[in-house]
């Protein structure tokens, strides 16, 4: 298969979104790298079509998690406002960030994710608010235990800095084409304090929405590369099947760690290339 | 506290089923197209093309539709606050298109 040829593509798609499934993570921080250092496509074309799989990728794993009752669907379209809204200031000001900035902001990020990939969540314990109006606790809800087969209830705290860091999870999706979950993470397990279970349905849930306000407008200004963009999703949808399977056989802590380490190599490769320098040369 | 749990609910059901079709008739589609590819004459070229890029449009208006069935659902219900939230969402999105279209 010759480097970006469409099923190369679709293989290399099949794989990075194999080991984001894997790791319970969106498949865009893998294939961003990939198709720019390994298949000489340029960033924002890269980047155009990882926000297609990051849709696609979120929509196809959306079905099971509602039937199981999961994303909070209340909190996630108010939350989506600050996505929806950090998207669209993303793609503007994409136009304006030059092609090194874009490289060093994605090595940041990625690095970010590798840290945050060896670091275990930790669930943090609710706290009763205080009144007021973002605490009528008017997202309240609860998720299903499937050992107890009951109901969970939960409480939603401090949404104002729960929506502010979901604006710059916004930001970063559609300047880099990833599902930004090394800040919705954050926002979610620690900001808003939700159960693990609930934040890492919700996230995945709205990040389809988040990726969508990008690639509408990088669709319009012809950004996305139809003959990249169609395999890259085709792939991502796949490999993020095999991916779930694979998870339910696998210990994923020694993955996480093995991971971690590609994913330092790849930002170390990256931030080379942004200076011209390491192995690989990047499209224009 | 716990209670019996009660889980699907209508509402996931609905918007489930929905990204379900979506996903599947976008990933049909890019398929299709990419089968197509290789035929090599006109009109495999021409099949591979047009369906690739519907297949994609396919995937960028579904979580719109998404957005467009939570506002009708929670109207239905007369949660308006959160109906408010999916109209503004929608504006976002559109706003977007309409810069998108701008440039």
């Amino acid at each position: 298969m010759v480097p970006g040829s469409e099923f190369w593509l679709l293989a290399v798609s099949i794989l990075a979104s194999a080991l984001g499934g894997m790791l319970g993570m969106a498949s865009g921080i893998f294939i961003v790298p990939i198709l720019t250092l390994f298949g000489h496509i340029g960033i924002h074309t890269a980047i155009g079509a990882s926000l297609i799989s990051v849709i696609a990728c979120s929509c196809a794993s959306a079905p099971s998690l509602l039937n199981a009752g999961l994303p909070n669907i209340r909190l996630a379209i108010v939350l989506e406002v600050a996505t929806t809204a950090g998207a669209t200031t993303g793609v503007l000001l994409a136009g304006f960030i030059p092609m090194q900035a874009l490289l060093i902001l994605f090595t940041v990020i990625m690095l970010l994710s590798a840290w945050q990939m060896v670091g275990r969540r930790r669930q943090v314990v609710p706290v009763v608010a205080p009144g007021g109006f973002w605490a009528t606790r008017r997202f309240d809800a609860s998720y299903p235990d499937p050992v107890s087969n009951a109901e969970i209830p939960y409480r939603v705290d401090r949404l104002p800095l729960g929506m502010a860091m979901m604006y710059g999870a916004g930001v970063i999706s559609a300047l880099l084409g990833i599902g930004s979950g090394v800040l919705k993470i954050p926002a979610m397990d620690s900001a808003l304090r939700l159960p693990i279970k609930v934040s890492s349905a919700t996230s995945n849930y709205m990040i389809g929405v988040t990726a969508a306000a990008g690639a509408s407008y990088s669709l319009l200004t012809k950004t996305i590369n139809a003959d990249v963009a169609g395999p890259v999703a085709l792939g991502s949808v796949l490999g993020a099947m095999l991916g779930a399977r694979i998870l339910m056989r696998i210990d994923p802590e020694r993955l996480r760690m093995l991971f971690s380490v590609v994913l330092a190599a790849l930002a170390v490769e990256m931030f080379l290339a942004a200076f011209g320098m390491g192995g690989t040369r990047l499209a224009g | 506290m716990t209670v019996r749990a009660t889980h699907p609910r209508r509402d996931e059901q609905i918007l489930g089923w929905l990204l379900a079709a979506g996903t599947s008739v976008g990933c049909a589609l890019i398929a299709l197209g990419l089968l197509a590819g290789p035929v090599g004459s006109t009109g495999g070229n021409v099949l591979h093309n047009s369906l690739g890029r519907v297949g994609i449009g396919v995937f960028v208006l579904l979580p719109t539709a998404r957005v467009i069935l939570m506002l009708v659902l929670f109207l239905r219900k007369r949660e308006y606050l959160l109906a408010a939230a999916a109209w503004v969402v929608f504006v976002i999105i559109a706003l977007g298109c309409f810069f998108g279209a701008l440039s």
